[in-house]
């Protein structure tokens, strides 16, 4: 068990390690030199040369990514932004935690709805309450979440003005208006999981309220609440490594819902880069993203691996 | 023996009994294929006519759904707009199914050697990418002009449902190598080797007709996330580029006019989204429990 | 004849097929005496299993019990509410099933999943004194090292030894009845034997009324006092195991009986009985059993014979005097 850990762990860390060459040599490839971005129009085929080479844009791309991965490594130095010339860790570090801050919420937004959502609609199917459910639930999974939260603006913010229409207030501006600049996003963002998770969990509990241990243990008296214990235990499995998964791949549609709500997270600061051409935040906000997406994968795996074998063995 | 006795055949009652679901999203679908196909002849109005005098009208009189900021129908806007998001959708399918058939099956055969390993671990490394993520960079980084081959201009989304239809490969192969590997392992492929049929021919005349069920159930509902990846890769400006009309765009476009009273503009590409979405998700569900017995009722209607 | 223990009257249970309620158990009564061993025997689908199920209340829908009564210890189960019903289960009736491999859940430790029994229907037991009480059953069913096996899961277990933590389950509060669903049917033939005896032991020492259902008739009259022969949902034979051993009277028990080969009476060819038990939904007017019945007469065709009572014994059957 041990060795296949290490063994996932090696794989993502090669993985990672790889698909940042690929990121690097593109980036380096085909983006062109931000040299007249920074320097001008203008500047002269020598002025060009100079900015490479201070930059050390005219070594060979293995030695630029060696360099870069060492930067790294070393105090998470991802370089200096070629527009600005600030670095560009500290940029990013005011920028990823409100990035993280509304994946995170989404997520646990996600999960607190869909868990109940799921159960209520196994303990009561075929009721009012499960066709509500899978209706919200074929809903969310369909309607695109950038829309909803495009609805969202145009009319509870705009039309009625409960909430603030995008742009986002930090902490520092209060608890309440932050929370509420924040609604709206989480809301969006995370309705496509609340869908995608309840379905999982309402049918995981109803193949497994048909197993014969739930029979074993309604025979034996115990109550409602300890049978239905025994059932999520065995249903939420699956649901558990999928809700890991989930989280990576809600920051790729944070991307988008960032973009609409002009919050100034990574997603954005990505999108301004690359309309810049800075390709050093590019590629530095693209391995962290990846980074955040291969684990939560691996994170997925492991629960997955360590949650089944207990139960695969009595098969 | 024939192929017929490894083929599970579809019969027609089946297909009829498959619950509503299949068939409104078969309904939704055919509504939306036939509007893409036939959009020269059911559009009202020509998408690209630019008439300043009607722009922003609300919806009614001859422009039905309304029109947009320079005077252009919506509703001729959509129907265009489905062909792009179609195209896109399903030629990156397409591209995704055949890349996967073929890294599949080849993993398949040469199960426990180092090559079936090569194979799905390369498929592990670009399924660890982050989709979206990497498409919007790609693009942003390879610029959103058109690609021109020999006088044939290929706009932007071509970039862009290339990129997905790679992207969708590790789904496809992984599908492709699991139900191939049950299939080459059952007796009627021993059976069909032992009359001394060539091993291309079983694959493509037994195997691979057994295990369309799945990709196609999992191709579905690929496409219905290929809809929405155009229209969010569009929205933020890095797909279909103006003045092709596509149902992302014409929402990224409604975001100038969401503090005035244009409500039409963002509602109905949304809608038209929304619905092609559904259905292609309905018909995926459906086809699930009729082709996939590996899944049978456990699809998000189900 | 003290008051039995358990006493069902016109027990009916049906199930909805293609929109119509099909009767799986048409009028079932039985008796059992505090601490007698009954024994409910049966072919696959006569409504066996079915009718223990109705008495713990254990029908899960569509299915329903249309009818009858279930006097235990003199409460009515059949009436009960559900919170009520689900007081008895486990501490005064139990019941075992047919599979333990797929009985007990494999996301918690057998310690845990007894323990959860016990302090079910024991509430005021500290942890501590439910995990002794635990061990306790363990050691009751045979099981070595009982206080470490406790934190095992149940595929560390064998076949066997899962249903001895069955039988562990369902004897921890000490039930007056215990019901056994074909125990030993999913089990190796050398485990089977040691399971019966293990039940048998247990009945002695806790004074076990024990309600044992199987196909096979041979087992059941050997370590039962009586038998209930069971046929499409109907009890066709009650007797004192003797009585069927060795003089059955209604045609179906006679025809179980010729079925089983025996090793002192070898015979040349298998016999078995011709023709299928009626489906359910289908079954035939009259009795049940005329289809398949060497000695049908035509009223047997036309009306569902009535129970006689002859001493000790019950039957069902018009051609029988």
């Amino acid at each position: 068990m041990l060795r296949l850990l290490a063994e996932r762990i090696l794989f993502s860390v090669a993985t990672l390690l790889g698909v940042g060459l690929c990121l690097f040599v593109l980036t380096r490839s085909m983006a062109g030199t931000p040299a007249l971005t920074v320097l001008g129009m203008e500047a002269t085929p020598q002025q060009i040369q100079q900015f490479n080479h201070d930059h050390g844009l005219d070594r060979p791309v293995i030695a630029q990514y060696w360099h870069w991965l060492r930067g790294v490594a070393d105090g998470l130095n991802f370089g200096h932004s070629l527009l600005s010339g600030r670095p560009v860790g500290p940029m990013l570090r005011a920028d990823m935690p409100i990035t993280f801050e509304i994946v995170g919420i989404a997520f646990v937004f996600a999960v607190l709805v869909a868990l109940p959502l799921g159960i209520l609609s196994a303990s009561f199917q075929g009721r009012i309450i499960d066709h509500v459910a899978r209706i919200v639930a074929v809903v969310g999974v369909s309607v695109p979440g950038f829309w909803i939260g495009l609805m969202l603006i145009r009319f509870p913010a705009v039309q009625f003005g409960w909430f603030p229409p995008g742009g986002f207030t930090p902490w520092s501006g209060g608890v309440w208006p932050h929370l509420q600049s924040i609604v709206l996003p989480c809301f969006a963002l995370g309705i496509y999981y609340v869908a995608i998770l309840s379905r999982m969990t309402r049918s995981g509990l109803v193949e497994v309220g048909s197993q014969d241990y739930i029979r074993t243990a309604r025979a034996m008296g115990l109550g409602r609440g300890l049978i239905l214990v025994h059932a999520l235990k065995n249903a939420l499995v699956p649901v558990v490594s999928v809700g890991a998964m989930s989280f990576g791949y809600m920051f790729g549609w944070a991307l988008i819902i960032e973009y609409l709500f002009n919050i100034p997270g990574m997603s954005n600061a990505l999108l301004t880069a690359i309309d810049n051409r800075d390709y050093t935040v590019v590629q530095a906000i693209v391995f962290i993203f990846t980074l955040v997406f291969i684990v939560s994968n691996l994170l997925a795996d492991m629960l997955n691996a360590y949650l089944n074998p207990k139960l695969a063995h009595g098969q | 023996m024939s192929a017929a006795a490894g083929t599970r055949a579809l019969r027609l009652p089946r297909l009829l009994s498959a619950g509503p679901s299949a068939l409104i999203g078969g309904g939704i679908v055919l509504v939306v294929v036939l509007a893409a196909v036939f959009a020269p002849w059911i559009a009202p109005h020509d998408p690209l006519a630019v008439s300043i005098e009607n722009s922003l009208l609300p919806p009614g009189g001859t422009f039905l759904l309304g029109t947009d900021q320079a005077g252009r129908d919506v509703l001729s806007r959509l129907i265009w707009g489905a062909r792009i998001s179609l195209m896109v959708s399903l030629l990156a399918v397409v591209i995704g199914m055949t890349c996967g058939i073929v890294t599949g099956l080849v993993a398949a055969c040469y199960r426990q050697t180092w090559i079936e390993q090569v194979i799905m671990r390369c498929m592990e490394a670009v399924a660890s990418i982050p989709l979206l993520i990497w498409a919007v960079a790609l693009l942003g980084i390879l610029g959103v002009e058109p690609i021109v081959v020999r006088g044939l201009s290929f706009g932007n989304e071509w970039k862009l449902l290339v990129l997905i239809g790679l992207l969708y490969t590790p789904t496809l192969t992984r599908i492709m190598h699991d139900v191939a590997v049950g299939e080459i392992a059952a007796d009627y492929v021993k059976a069909r080797r032992i009359q001394g049929v060539s091993t291309l021919s079983i694959l493509l005349g037994d195997v691979l007709p057994n295990c369309m069920g799945p990709l196609v159930v999992q191709g579905t509902l690929l496409v219905a996330i290929g809809v929405v990846v155009e229209a969010s890769v569009s929205f933020i400006g890095l797909g279909v580029q103006p003045p092709t009309p596509s149902w992302g765009s014409m929402l990224a476009d409604s975001r100038n006019y969401i503090f005035s009273s244009e409500w039409w503009l963002p509602v109905f590409p949304g809608l038209a989204i929304s619905l092609t979405v559904i259905g292609f998700n309905l018909l995926g569900d459906g086809l699930r429990d009729l082709l996939d017995p590996r899944h049978a009722s456990r699809g998000i209607a189900g | 004849m003290s008051a039995p223990l358990l006493a069902v009257r016109g027990l009916r249970v049906a199930f909805p097929i293609g929109g119509v309620m099909a009767e799986a158990v048409r009028g079932v009564d039985l008796d059992i005496a505090p601490g007698e061993a009954l024994g409910l025997v049966g072919e696959s689908g006569s409504g066996k299993s079915l009718s223990a199920m109705a008495v713990m209340r254990l029908i899960a829908p569509p299915g329903r019990i249309t009818a009858g009564s279930a006097s235990f210890d003199g409460t009515d189960l059949l009436a009960l509410p559900e919170a009520e019903m689900r007081r008895r289960r486990g501490r005064d009736i139990s019941m075992v099933f047919q599979d333990p491999s797929t009985s007990l859940d494999p996301a918690f430790t057998i310690g845990q999943q007894l323990t959860q029994v016990i302090r079910a229907h024991r509430p005021e037991l500290g942890r501590r004194a439910a995990r002794e009480h635990a061990i306790e059953a363990l050691a009751l069913v045979g099981i070595a090292a009982p206080s470490r096996r406790l934190g095992h899961y149940p595929h560390e277990f064998s076949g066997g030894m899962r249903q001895r933590v069955l039988i562990a389950m369902a004897v921890a509060c000490q039930p007056k009845l215990l019901i056994a669903d074909e125990p030993t049917t999913a089990l190796d033939v050398t485990v089977q034997a040691r399971i019966v005896d293990l039940l048998w032991d247990l009945r002695e020492r806790l004074g076990l009324g024990i309600l044992f259902i199987s196909h096979n008739l041979d087992l059941v009259a050997e370590i039962c006092d009586r038998v209930c022969v069971m046929y499409a949902g109907r009890i066709v034979e009650a007797a004192t195991a003797r009585q069927v051993f060795t003089a059955p009277r209604h045609p179906y028990t006679r025809l179980l009986q010729r079925c089983v080969p025996r090793l002192h009476a070898p015979t040349d060819a298998l016999e078995s009985i011709e023709g299928a038990p009626p489906r359910l939904g289908a079954i035939p007017p009259g009795c049940a059993f005329a289809p398949r019945c060497p000695d049908a007469a035509e009223i047997c065709r036309t009306e569902q014979p009535a129970t006689r009572a002859s001493g000790t014994r019950e039957f069902a059957c018009w051609a029988v005097p």
